[in-house]
């Protein structure tokens, strides 16, 4: 998929910019807080119905204004499909060709994106939230129901937490919720698990090819209920039986003290470099490879699917050194999906693969070609 | 100063959910355009409402008398409860025309989030109910949510050691639907819930 125009109006910083982007590379560029990176957002918002960085979606919406739209034209798997995504107080507004969108599989199967950003070092050096949500998302990317399976767990585990800390509830509720838990559970683990199979394989060849072949072999593994031995898929009912298990020993620990003590919400993704946890001792550009890895490995696992998402790269000049840069952009010629990079100095990314490039200057939120590819 | 009859009447229509300032102008000036009596009746029924409408003792639905004509009618089968979140709820089962039993409304569903326990909802009068009659199977019917899910593993858990028979309204593709065409959560709920033929 590719997306051939963007269209935003008062959208952070932005009043008004249309971008003729049907490219094979669109490169934004301009200085620090100009709005570079706020277009990338647009696309990921477009992609994903969320930012990354903001979840109230009045700061999104540009000083003084009452409502936000992007517009978007993908040409994909299902030919030209026009995408509007709009917010303001009163509604919030879905349409795929004018059409308004009922179902967010909908949505999601004629735009998705995959985002590498300088936040992202926290995969690799932050806590297990960040890993976990990453694995939640590749998950997602290749299979959009991912996504109903871990809303439904948070929201089982959210009235369970309620439940013991309100501290009225006997161990028959307290069971009752489990019950439900220990299914939805059962299925986030295995579907966790399937995604770390089809992500391990790509994630230690994007990584010899980012890091170079003398910076040790990277690999991935689950560590707590879902773990599984490497290419192993679980069956969810075998995980929801362990489950169970682990929750009637754990339950009068869980009432006592009035937290859900076990589950798939407590699992970890372990990032090994030859073979100890990257999380203790990789230094910032090791990580930095890592989450790069990571990300090129989602790409893939897509790819075969019969998918190719958008692959969105957030102010690249500041976060690779030059031979990870030239090992990066040797990785992205062999690569069939649209990239989008932002960067403070176009000479520094080089000549980008077969040419196949549109530029924009970002400057004070306004957005302009730019004819010739900077020297 | 007297209020303007028909801004006050635009005013209180609005605060029917659903119902925004345009709507609520609309239908005041279509009442204003029919006979008078159409209003009437519908103001004396709004306003009998809640003197008239009452909670039937036994099963908790809304009626006119406690207990309800359904609670009070003995060729009701007995045997067979069904247990459904809200007074409405009944009236989809009833369209049906296939059910014969007695209903009882717990008044919503366990949510901790929301602070709604056993306690707030009609469980102990179901209870008292499983062993004042002689019931022999608890058909819940709560809907297919999580909340649903999780007040309908608590009534079995409560009930069953009682002997009483606990089955789940099964869910899943609605008959009509082209298989290709049914929302996946409906298939997958069908998929779970398949039988032999």
């Amino acid at each position: 998929m590719r997306l051939v125009s963007l269209e935003v109006a008062d959208w952070r910083n932005v009043a008004s910019a249309q971008l003729d982007t049907n490219a094979r590379f669109v490169v934004l560029h301009g200085d620090n807080a100009q709005g570079k990176t706020n277009l990338l957002e647009a696309v990921w918002t477009l992609s994903n119905l969320r930012s990354f960085r903001e979840s109230r979606y009045q700061r999104l919406i540009r000083h003084e204004c009452d409502s936000v739209q992007i517009d978007g034209m993908v040409v994909g798997e299902s030919g030209r499909r026009r995408l509007r995504w709009a917010r303001s107080a009163a509604s919030r507004t879905m349409q795929i060709d004018g059409q308004n969108v009922r179902q967010l599989r909908d949505w999601f199967a004629v735009l998705r994106a995959v985002l590498f950003c300088p936040e992202h070092g926290a995969i690799i050096r932050g806590g297990p939230v960040e890993r976990r949500s990453f694995v939640d998302r590749a998950a997602f990317t290749t299979r959009p129901a991912h996504l109903d399976v871990v809303r439904q767990y948070a929201r089982v585990l959210r009235h369970k937490a309620a439940l013991l800390r309100s501290r009225k509830g006997g161990r028959v509720q307290v069971e009752s919720w489990n019950s439900q838990l220990a299914l939805l559970g059962g299925q986030l683990a295995a579907r966790r698990a399937a995604a770390l199979c089809d992500l391990s394989e790509p994630f230690v060849e994007a990584h010899r090819a980012i890091a170079g072949p003398r910076s040790g072999v990277a690999t991935l593994r689950m560590r707590g209920l879902g773990r599984a031995a490497p290419g192993e898929r679980l069956d969810p009912a075998v995980v929801t039986a362990q489950f169970i298990e682990k929750l009637s020993t754990g339950l009068d620990d869980e009432i006592r003290q009035a937290r859900c003590l076990v589950g798939p919400h407590r699992d970890d993704l372990v990032v090994d470099l030859d073979g100890h946890p990257a999380r203790n001792f990789a230094s910032q550009g090791q990580a930095r490879s890592l989450v790069l890895a990571l990300k090129l490995a989602e790409l893939e696992a897509a790819r075969r699917q019969g998918l190719a998402p958008l692959f969105l790269l957030d102010d690249l000049t500041s976060e690779l050194d030059r031979s990870r840069m030239v090992r990066l952009m040797e990785v992205l010629a062999d690569l069939k999906n649209q990239v989008w990079l932002t960067t403070t100095d176009p000479r520094w990314l080089g000549p980008l693969p077969g040419g196949d490039v549109v530029s924009y200057k970002v400057a004070a939120g306004r957005v302009e070609p730019l004819s010739e590819p900077p020297e | 100063m007297a209020a303007d009859p028909l801004r006050r009447c635009v005013g209180q229509l609005s605060r029917l959910p659903g119902i925004g300032q345009r709507t609520a102008t609309r239908l005041a000036y279509w009442l204003l355009n029919q006979p008078d009596d159409v209003a009437r009746d519908i103001g004396e029924a709004l306003s009998e409402l809640h003197d008239t409408a009452v909670r039937c003792e036994i099963c908790h639905d809304v009626a006119a008398t406690s207990p309800c004509h359904r609670c009070a009618n003995p060729q009701r089968d007995h045997r067979v409860l069904c247990v459904v979140e809200r007074p409405q709820d009944i009236g989809a089962i009833e369209r049906t025309g296939t059910f014969e039993g007695r209903y009882h409304v717990l008044g919503g569903a366990l949510a901790p989030l929301d602070g709604v326990g056993p306690e707030q909802l009609n469980i102990r009068s179901l209870l008292r109910r499983l062993s004042d009659q002689p019931v022999e199977e608890v058909l819940v019917a709560t809907d297919p949510d999580v909340e649903g899910d999780a007040t309908a593993l608590y009534l079995a858990r409560l009930v069953r050691p009682s002997g009483v028979r606990v089955t789940r309204l099964a869910h899943g593709v609605s008959v009509g639907t082209e298989l290709e065409f049914a929302d996946k959560s409906s298939v997958a709920r069908a998929l779970e819930n398949r039988r032999e033929i």
